[in-house]
């Protein structure tokens, strides 16, 4: 059993068909994405499957581009996902390291009272969010968008417990002695040293936001800040208006396909820290 | 003096995040329930009619109906993707070639965008010129089922939507705690001559208790409040078939402009979610204690 690794079992064979299989399956659904997207409308409206397109066709690239405003909602969402991450890290990271460190009366009331907004779902305060936000007069804002994700206190949790368990305490008080502030403390040495839990908070937050439907659905009406998901959901899947108003799948496959481009390139260089962000933090959209 | 400065520094540290917490998610969630209690479309003032909404909720065919499709599709999709995860964590933990690359396969679903996926499986599964059925099709069956479209299939096609979308998550979780079992003790159990099938019950099984409570506890929470892939994929039909509760309280909040009864329907929601979470908890501390 041991000995004989260099033999082919036929379990072993079993076990490399499995994952063919296994990977066949997670391939398959975005080799269909990228085949229909290149087809004419005529193709994709045959009773057999064919994967290579005949003629090939870029038109349908052409069409997105041209006919919806798919780069301002390509800009609107980098413009969102790149402020909630700034949001969510600006707040987090002084109120993560009060936590950690500092001793003030009410502490534990206030971690729990945060970690409420991981434990109670959005739908449970969304119309009243939803109100409020329409009084301050800030649906179909930027910041808007930006507040309703980076109120999770997920990436406090997470700095918390890096700070507890990773940052010696020796190196913040020998800067206290040095006459080093808090603030001081917070930017020299916590900043430079956090930077595996902030490569975490910032990863998860920003596929977050990219990837966002509910909230920005219900807080953006005009193309003026509406998201990719947004636009592509109501404005070309038309899913709330039934089939008839449906764009062929051919176009709605290139806009679905020009929308993931970002995140699958981002996940395929970055892997590695988004496995390790799922295992220590333990996260779901 | 030092505790007094410390006190100050944490005030001015937790400061912005407490400004957004307060504004944008203490005062939006403690009025749930006080707004449950009224009337309000939005537009004008709520208006105060005590339980209404709950008893409407009661006698609300819907609402049942909406219960019981979130409950049924809960319990298919978190038995699926634990024990997916499950299987696709042992298999990628194998010293198989390739096993990197497939790892990189398997998890990129997961970064993608409901929107996309969604739309995506809505083609695959199109009753007509779907791949699905193009290759059903060409095995022989004459008349394969429009999987959306057909009330008693609606459900579980969107959990083999997930089986792709979401499973990520799971096998990593998996994969780590399969890769935090020492290898002494599968040497140890195959010196006593165990088996694979004796050395997956009685050494990764046990120890995978904690993991297993994890996924399924985060699992059911999640599913519970699916939204998106209703969004997209069906708009709650067939016949609303596919309605689930916070795609109720969307369009109850949202379509209809029913604030007070959509919160109404939320309150009931979250106390189930809370309830049905802290039993799951309970069960998987208590099973770790019996052994």
């Amino acid at each position: 059993m041991k000995k004989n690794k260099k033999k082919i079992s036929p379990g072993i064979v079993a076990l490399y068909v499995i994952l063919v299989i296994v990977v066949l399956y997670y391939l398959i659904p975005l080799l269909v994405m990228v085949s229909t997207s290149f087809k004419e409308e005529s193709e994709a409206l045959k009773k057999t499957w064919e994967w290579i397109p005949k003629p090939f066709t870029f038109e349908n690239y052409v069409f997105i581009i041209d006919r919806y405003p798919f780069l301002r909602w390509t800009i609107n969402s980098i413009i969102v996902t790149v402020g909630t991450v700034a949001l969510t890290c600006f707040t987090a990271l002084p109120a993560g390291y009060a936590f950690a460190r500092l001793n003030f009366r009410g502490k534990n009331l206030l971690f729990t009272m945060c970690l409420l907004t991981i434990m109670i779902p959005f739908y449970a305060y969304m119309p009243q969010l939803y109100l409020l936000f329409y009084r301050l007069k800030m649906l179909n804002t930027y910041i808007g968008l930006m507040i309703p994700l980076s109120v999770n206190a997920f990436a406090i949790f997470l700095f918390r417990q890096f700070i507890v368990a990773e940052i010696p305490r020796d190196i913040e008080d020998a800067a206290k002695i040095d006459g080093c502030s808090y603030w001081g403390i917070l930017f020299r040495i916590v900043l430079p040293l956090i930077r595996p839990a902030m490569t975490t908070a910032v990863l998860f937050t920003a596929f977050k936001s990219w990837n966002y439907l509910m909230w920005p659905l219900v807080a953006t009406s005009g193309d003026k800040v509406k998201t990719l998901p947004v636009g592509l959901a109501v404005n070309v899947f038309g899913v709330t208006t039934g089939i008839m108003h449906q764009p062929p799948y051919t176009i709605v496959m290139a806009g679905a396909l020009l929308s993931i481009i970002i995140p699958v390139v981002l996940f395929i260089f970055l892997q590695r820290f988004f496995v390790r962000g799922i295992v220590t933090s333990g996260l779901k959209q | 003096m030092r505790a007094k400065v410390e006190g100050k520094t944490a005030f001015w540290f937790l400061l912005p995040y407490f400004f957004l917490y307060t504004l944008f998610f203490l005062i939006p969630f403690v009025t749930l329930i006080p707004i449950s209690f009224t009337k309000w479309n939005i537009i004008g003032t709520p208006k105060f009619v005590g339980i209404e909404n709950y008893t409407k909720l009661f006698g609300d065919n819907s609402f049942w109906k909406a219960l019981g499709n979130t409950v049924y599709y809960t319990v298919l999709v978190t038995i699926v993707l634990t024990v997916l995860g499950l299987l696709l964590g042992m298999l990628l933990n194998l010293k198989l070639k390739g096993r990197i690359f497939a790892r990189t396969i398997v998890l990129l679903p997961y970064v993608i965008s409901s929107a996309a996926a969604g739309i995506l499986w809505k083609w695959i599964y199109d009753k007509n010129f779907g791949i699905l059925n193009s290759y059903l099709r060409m095995i022989g069956v004459s008349s394969p089922p429009g999987w959306l479209s057909n009330p008693k299939l609606a459900i579980p096609s969107i959990v083999i939507m997930n089986s792709w979308w979401s499973v990520a998550f799971n096998t990593i979780v998996y994969l780590a705690a399969l890769q935090g079992i020492p290898e002494e003790l599968y040497e140890a159990a195959e010196m006593d001559g165990a088996g694979s099938l004796a050395k997956f019950r009685f050494i990764t099984l046990p120890l995978l208790r904690y993991t297993t409570v994890y996924v399924v506890v985060l699992c059911w929470a999640n599913s519970f409040q699916v939204f998106d892939e209703i969004y997209i994929m069906t708009q709650g039909g067939p016949v609303e078939s596919t309605v689930t509760l916070v795609f109720k309280i969307f369009t109850t909040a949202f379509n209809n402009f029913e604030i007070g009864y959509a919160s109404a329907i939320s309150a009931i929601t979250l106390i189930l979610i809370l309830l049905a979470s802290l039993f799951q908890l309970k069960m998987g501390v208590f099973q770790d204690e019996e052994k």
